[in-house]
């Protein structure tokens, strides 16, 4: 039985470019907020993504009931609301003002680089995959530098050398 | 997403009325709708340097300024990634350097040389999780 997670547009944009989301559907039932759905256009290529697969029902819509987050934005304000009203759920953020926010109100919160270096060693990733996903989130300049070096330094640390290397 | 339309009158001095007219003849648009055009452009190209620097020095979240902005979260996030793509692997490289050496570990660069060279080289990312049984 998967786990269920929830997220805002900057995971989904991230997750989408580096070429996440199938690892992601693999380990996570996604449930959205519908104010995260607003700030996906489908005009766009990540966008487009996002309402395709919530149109193949890959995606759930969940009502957010109560407003408890901090004024973050729309979106980010409604991903941690449904992360509150769900405490058992993942929350999924690579923006780092709401990640702050979601870690200070102890949610349980992964960002992409965090969840490369979840699925390198649960070994869903290999050593190559894992820099290469790395190398592609450096490139997109989205993500903290801090957290990009943080999961190459946790891969580098795991990797194991080949036999006679 | 609403398709109502605002009026909004602007006054020009002749010789940019000329111009205005003349630009928009050749590109077969009324005048109303080339400003239209020119003005949105305009703004958006203002207003994604805006949000990028503001979320650079971490002042709002990306929600924030594509509610502020009325830009969309992906259209700041490519703009922010618009900055200088070949330092951010030069600064990827540098790391997995650093840590090749001081964990005595020569094929963890040589990975992460390889995957430097294939997103400069703007390869799509194909991956997908194995099945398991």
């Amino acid at each position: 039985m998967k786990q269920t997670a929830t997220l805002d547009a900057s995971f989904w944009v991230d997750a989408q470019r580096v070429g996440l989301l199938p690892y992601v559907h693999h380990r996570y039932q996604l449930c959205y907020a519908s104010d995260v759905a607003e700030e996906l256009s489908p005009t766009l290529p990540s966008g487009r993504d996002f309402w395709r697969q919530a149109r193949a029902g890959l995606l759930t819509a969940v009502a957010v009931d109560q407003d408890q987050a901090s004024d973050l934005g729309p979106g980010a304000r409604a991903a941690i609301n449904l992360a509150l009203a769900h405490p058992d759920w993942i929350l999924l953020l690579d923006d780092q003002k709401p990640y702050r926010e979601a870690v200070a109100r102890g949610l349980r919160v992964l960002c992409s680089p965090v969840l490369i270096t979840a699925l390198f060693s649960e070994g869903t990733l290999d050593a190559a995959q894992a820099l290469l996903a790395l190398a592609r989130l450096a490139a997109l300049q989205t993500v903290s530098p801090h957290l990009v070096k943080a999961a190459i330094a946790h891969v580098g640390r795991s990797l194991r050398q080949p036999k006679g290397g | 997403m609403s398709t109502t339309k605002r009026t909004i009158s602007v006054r020009l001095d002749e010789a940019a009325a000329r111009r205005l007219e003349r630009a928009a003849r050749l590109m077969k648009q009324s005048r109303d709708a080339f400003l239209g055009k020119a003005g949105d452009e305009t703004a958006r190209r203002v207003l994604l340097k805006w949000a990028v620097a503001r979320y650079r020095q971490g002042e709002r979240s990306l929600s924030q300024l594509a509610d502020e902005t009325g830009l969309t979260v992906e259209e700041i996030m490519s703009a922010a990634g618009n900055g200088d793509r070949e330092a951010a692997l030069a600064m990827f490289l540098a790391s997995c350097r650093t840590v090749a050496e001081t964990e005595h570990k020569p094929e963890f660069l040589r990975l992460a040389q390889e995957a430097a060279r294939s997103v400069a080289r703007g390869e799509p990312a194909t991956a997908r999780p194995a099945e398991r049984c």
